[in-house]
């Protein structure tokens, strides 16, 4: 009995290579894809953020400067800083404001289809089309949240004026935007099982103690995957504040450039004043951020419960 | 519920198609089809309403009288940054106006235009009819850029009707005047809200020259934002705001009208006096036909320069790489004879480049446009600066005009950042060159 | 003996009113939760209501203070004037031609990819979906400009191809969504064709196509919303003005017009009304949808 040691990988039968052949077919656009619009275009962009490039004119090799210029850049530090704010405070009050919503929406309440249609309807508008009506909400002279401060005899807040309250108004904004957010949660409530539940009231669980020990550890997961897809959606913002803020030069970015974000001076940069390997840079560092971001929420992700019933 | 078939797969993708056929359908008409043998030219306006209409009116002539070239005119609402977006993007139009003289310098640097040097030396154009400080400006690093068919030169517009309510009876002439008469007619109502202004001052590049300042040291390549002079000009701007509070201000501005309607804050009484240039005067005929409406220069504080205003206005320009530049310079020549020049310019009451239109009759006999080019001549006439950075610098400007009017910075460090910043970009951007 | 009774009287009553007064908690537990919707409801509402109310407004009606929440004469004509100010319906044409090509494309793209990683085992497949889903989090800056690069030397700038080609290559949330969909059907029907000798694209048409039509509705309502409300994508490719999207149109209008708020408003409620109707129809898929994607993350 001699101990042969084949390799691992033993050659495989007619039947896997025609499935390896055929796996790899059917899923050939998304690998093309993937090749194509991702990973070849991100080698690009590092190349170009070493480059002074403004299309016109070819490539000019600059090395670092970029980066260091980056830096220096006063507006860059008010853009950074604008998005990080964003994503640290707004989205956990987008997050947490939606399941509180949810939650109350699960009370078994009638009407329940109603409901959530008006939360969910303004996800669906077109951005444009709806910030234009808060644009209007929010004018500081006849928009009506200013009438009804009035009433109740508090100062009329500049909303869209005042750099204090530009952020804060776009979070409240958002709140309307992201109704959807509100759905998944209802979505994965309705999933929790009934009798754990009634099993913790006869323990004598009061309705706080249910939701934190019980309904919020059994919709982690979702919590944990509305965090990964928002956080993207925070970090790229755009389409809100520009049209908020964005006259017909092309200038944007609200009062002090207290709503001017990541993505909307790398717009700038690249597509108005055509500094194309300047925003290159931008843009690399923001991938960077990101990669660190998500690689910190993953390993962070302890609190997520997964059930085991689940495929 | 699972009882579907295939089929709907395909009836999704067939209302897929449905919906771009659909679509499609929209895509295709146009007023006019040209023929195969026209050279089919996209030339893209700044000018819309009834200005448009105007050139529309000249448009259609120059097709009639040349069959082989048919000029497809769109605007862009004002809108001139599409000007170079579509240059840099690979499809330009054949011909544009949506440029500002203060940013020509800037695009021809970046290799965005052709130039118009062979063309205008084999057609003889060489300056002569043209007033010598726009002409010059058309010029950079030894070639011509463009040609202007129009130009403006600002001032500023009152009502006497609404001087006489404060008893002012004839314009200031001096700053402190103007700023009398100004605070006189500023109303609030019950709730603090503004109701009327005089004027609330605008535009630092005007009102620093006005004060007497320098913005940019050509002989050094210098920029010199924050000459002190500038910095009177912006403290005295930045305390109309912080006098009516910034807020204010920011709400009274928000509730203007369209500026190219009856609804312009000057016609309706919010601002009674404003800064603008000769074209005014149309808008006026236009939108508020029986008002009364005067203009003066600028009047300047102690130490500053009188009678002193900035020109600009849009540039006709051929965008680099186009298919047929003969045909582009066909039409900018064209509507820049001294006719077609004169008859734009007379509907729109701009001032024309070339003095011979700009001396007729039908001009000057409004002693406001008389005004007006009496500005552009003088002595304190100011063009932009002639550097590959204005825009930006201009950019800069503006913010730190907006950010030391909300109080968030003073003057004299907005001025001094602004130095700094646009003198970087200045540097590295001369330097890419080898200037 | 007499004692045997006692106890059971009082657990008795202890127990009915512990129902009682937990029925009273829920009551008003439910008694909040109604009048905390019912306000939110409202203030969701608002902005909507506002929109169509502003934009039945003369103009002078639009800036009075304190606002009238009911147009005193509305004006219907607002939003038949709102179209002529912009090529309203040339923009609106624009939008559902790129929205159709984009459907057609990710129907095509997604579903053949998802039963690739669903339907066959093959090695690697999981750490290449992995990588393919690992798209999601990439910020789409990061390859905005290089692509704009190379789409300018293909001569694709000015057109609308830029944003419906990506589409033809899969789009990792609708994979995952179809996927997940395609790994909830029996292996049995599969099984049971490859016996009678159909081959992987056989299996995908005849057998899991009619299966997936719930989700393959979803993947095309969400793209049809994700294209319609698209705002950065056109900005950047469609520089000729004939090509614009509503979205661009509008933002144009505000630019120009924007002081005409009453017309502004008709023009923002023309452009959402698309949307809005393909909701109502479609009311169920789209809530089934939402379930799909947000199930296991």
């Amino acid at each position: 009995m001699t101990a042969i040691s084949l390799p691992r990988r033993a050659r495989m039968t007619v039947s896997q290579w025609r499935s390896l052949r055929n796996g790899l077919l059917f899923v050939s656009p998304a690998i093309i894809g993937l090749a194509i619009f991702t990973i070849w275009p991100i080698a690009q962009s590092l190349y170009y953020s070493f480059t002074d490039y403004n299309i016109l004119q070819p490539p000019y090799w600059f090395g670092l400067e970029n980066y260091e210029d980056l830096l220096k850049d006063r507006v860059f530090g008010i853009a950074l800083s604008n998005t990080l704010i964003m994503v640290l405070i707004g989205l956990p009050i987008h997050l947490i404001f939606d399941i509180l919503m949810a939650l109350l929406l699960n009370s078994k309440v009638r009407g329940l289809p109603l409901y959530r249609t008006i939360f969910y309807i303004p996800s669906i508008t077109p951005v444009v089309a709806s910030a234009i009506v808060w644009l209007w909400l929010f004018n500081g002279q006849y928009g009506i949240l200013n009438v009804i401060l009035r009433w109740f005899g508090i100062a009329p807040i500049g909303w869209l004026t005042d750099p204090n309250w530009t952020k804060p108004a776009l979070i409240f904004m958002g709140l309307w935007f992201g109704g959807n957010t509100i759905l998944v949660y209802l979505a994965g409530l309705q999933d929790v099982p009934e009798e754990m539940l009634e099993a913790a009231e006869l323990d004598g669980a009061n309705a706080l103690q249910k939701t934190w020990k019980i309904t919020l550890p059994m919709i982690s997961p979702i919590i944990f995957y509305t965090m990964i897809i928002n956080i993207i959606g925070y970090f790229q913002y755009f389409s809100e504040a520009w049209v908020l803020t964005a006259n017909r030069e092309g200038a944007a970015g609200g009062p002090a450039n207290s709503i001017l974000f990541y993505s909307m001076y790398l717009y700038q940069t690249a597509f108005q004043q055509f500094k194309m390997g300047y925003a290159s840079a931008m843009a690399w560092i923001l991938f960077l951020i990101v990669l660190v971001a998500t690689v910190i929420l993953f390993r962070t992700s302890g609190w997520v419960y997964y059930h085991a019933e689940n495929t | 519920m699972l009882n579907m078939k295939r089929r709907d797969f395909l009836r999704l993708s067939a209302a897929g198609g449905a919906a771009a056929a659909l679509g499609g359908l929209p895509l295709s008409g146009l007023a006019a089809r040209p023929t195969k043998q026209q050279a089919f030219l996209n030339y893209w306006t700044g000018w819309s309403g009834f200005e448009f209409d105007v050139l529309q009116g000249l448009v259609d002539q120059f097709n009639a009288e040349h069959p082989d070239i048919f000029i497809n005119m769109t605007t862009v609402f004002g809108q001139y940054d599409k000007v170079l977006t579509a240059i840099a993007g690979g499809n330009p139009p054949d011909i544009v106006s949506a440029v500002w003289l203060r940013q020509l310098v800037g695009i021809a640097a970046r290799d965005a235009l052709t130039p118009l040097t062979e063309f205008a030396a084999r057609d003889g154009i060489d300056g002569t009819g043209y007033f010598p400080q726009l002409w010059s400006n058309w010029q950079w690093n030894g070639e011509l850029w463009g040609l202007m068919v129009t130009s403006n030169s600002n001032l500023l517009a009152y009502s006497p009707a609404v001087f006489a309510e404060v008893g002012a009876t004839e314009a200031p002439k001096t700053l402190a005047e103007l700023d009398e008469i100004s605070m006189a007619l500023e109303k609030v109502d019950s709730d603090g809200n503004i109701e009327r202004v005089g004027i609330l001052p605008a535009g630092l590049r005007w009102w620093g020259l006005v004060f007497g300042g320098t913005f940019y040291d050509e002989a050094n390549q210098k920029i010199t934002a924050n000459d002190p002079k500038i910095v009177a000009a912006l403290e005295w701007m930045a305390g109309y705001w912080s006098r009516l509070g910034p807020e204010k201000v920011a709400a009274f501005q928000s509730g203007f009208g369209d500026y190219l309607s009856t609804q312009n804050s000057f016609f309706v009484g919010k601002e009674n006096i404003t800064q603008v240039g000769e074209w005014f005067i149309q808008f006026q005929k236009q939108f508020a036909p029986d008002l009364e409406m005067n203009m003066m220069a600028a009047p300047p504080p102690e130490g500053g320069r009188a009678n002193c205003t900035t020109f600009d206005g849009s540039v006709f320009a051929i965008p680099a790489g186009v298919q047929n530049p003969e045909a582009s310079w066909t039409f900018i020549k064209w509507l820049s004879e001294d006719e077609h020049m004169g008859e734009f310019c007379y509907n729109i009451q701009n001032i024309p480049p070339k003095v011979a239109p700009a001396s007729e009759e039908r001009f000057v006999g409004d002693p406001r446009f008389q005004l007006a080019l009496d500005l552009l001549n003088g002595e304190n006439a100011f063009g932009p600066d002639k550097m590959p950075v204005n825009d930006f610098y201009g950019t800069r400007l503006t913010e730190a005009e907006t950010a030391v009017k909300a109080g968030q910075i003073s003057a004299q460090e907005a001025l001094d950042r602004v130095t700094q910043e646009v003198q970087e970009e200045l540097d590295k951007t001369l330097e890419r060159l080898g200037i | 003996m007499a004692n045997t009774s006692s106890p059971a009287t009082p657990s008795l009553l202890y127990r009915s009113t512990w129902r009682q007064n937990r029925k009273t908690v829920e009551g008003i537990q439910k008694a909040i939760a109604y009048i905390l919707l019912t306000f939110m409801a409202l203030v969701y509402v608002f902005p909507l209501y506002w929109l169509v109310v502003t934009a039945l407004k003369t103009d002078s009606e639009v800036f009075l203070v304190p606002p009238t929440l009911f147009p005193a004469n509305p004006q219907w004509q607002n939003f038949l004037a709102a179209t002529e100010y912009i090529p309203f319906w040339r923009y609106m044409g624009n939008t559902f031609l790129i929205a159709g090509l984009t459907i057609i494309g990710t129907l095509f793209s997604c579903t053949l990819v998802a039963y690739g990683f669903a339907r066959i085992k093959w090695p690697g497949r999981n750490i290449l979906f992995l990588a393919f889903l690992s798209t999601i989090m990439l910020p789409s800056q990061v390859t905005m400009i290089p692509l704009y690069i190379t789409y300018r030397s293909m001569g694709w700038i000015g057109t609308i191809w830029p944003l419906v080609a990506p589409s033809f290559f899969g789009n990792a949330l609708y994979v995952f969504l179809l996927r997940q969909f395609l790994l909830s059907i029996p292996q049995d029907l599969s099984d049971a064709a490859r016996i009678d000798g159909a081959n992987e694209l056989g299996i995908l048409w005849h057998v899991m196509l009619p299966l997936m039509r719930p989700a393959l509705a979803t993947v095309a309502l969400f793209t049809f919303v994700g294209v319609y409300r698209d705002f950065l994508g056109p900005l950047i490719y469609l520089t000729d003005q004939d090509q614009w999207t509503i979205s661009l149109g509008l933002k144009m209008f505000q630019n120009q017009y924007g002081a005409q708020w009453q017309l502004m408003m008709a023009a923002s409620s023309l452009a959402m009304l698309p949307t809005l109707v393909l909701f109502f129809l479609t009311q169920r898929t789209f809530i089934k949808g939402i379930a799909l994607t947000g199930i296991k993350g």
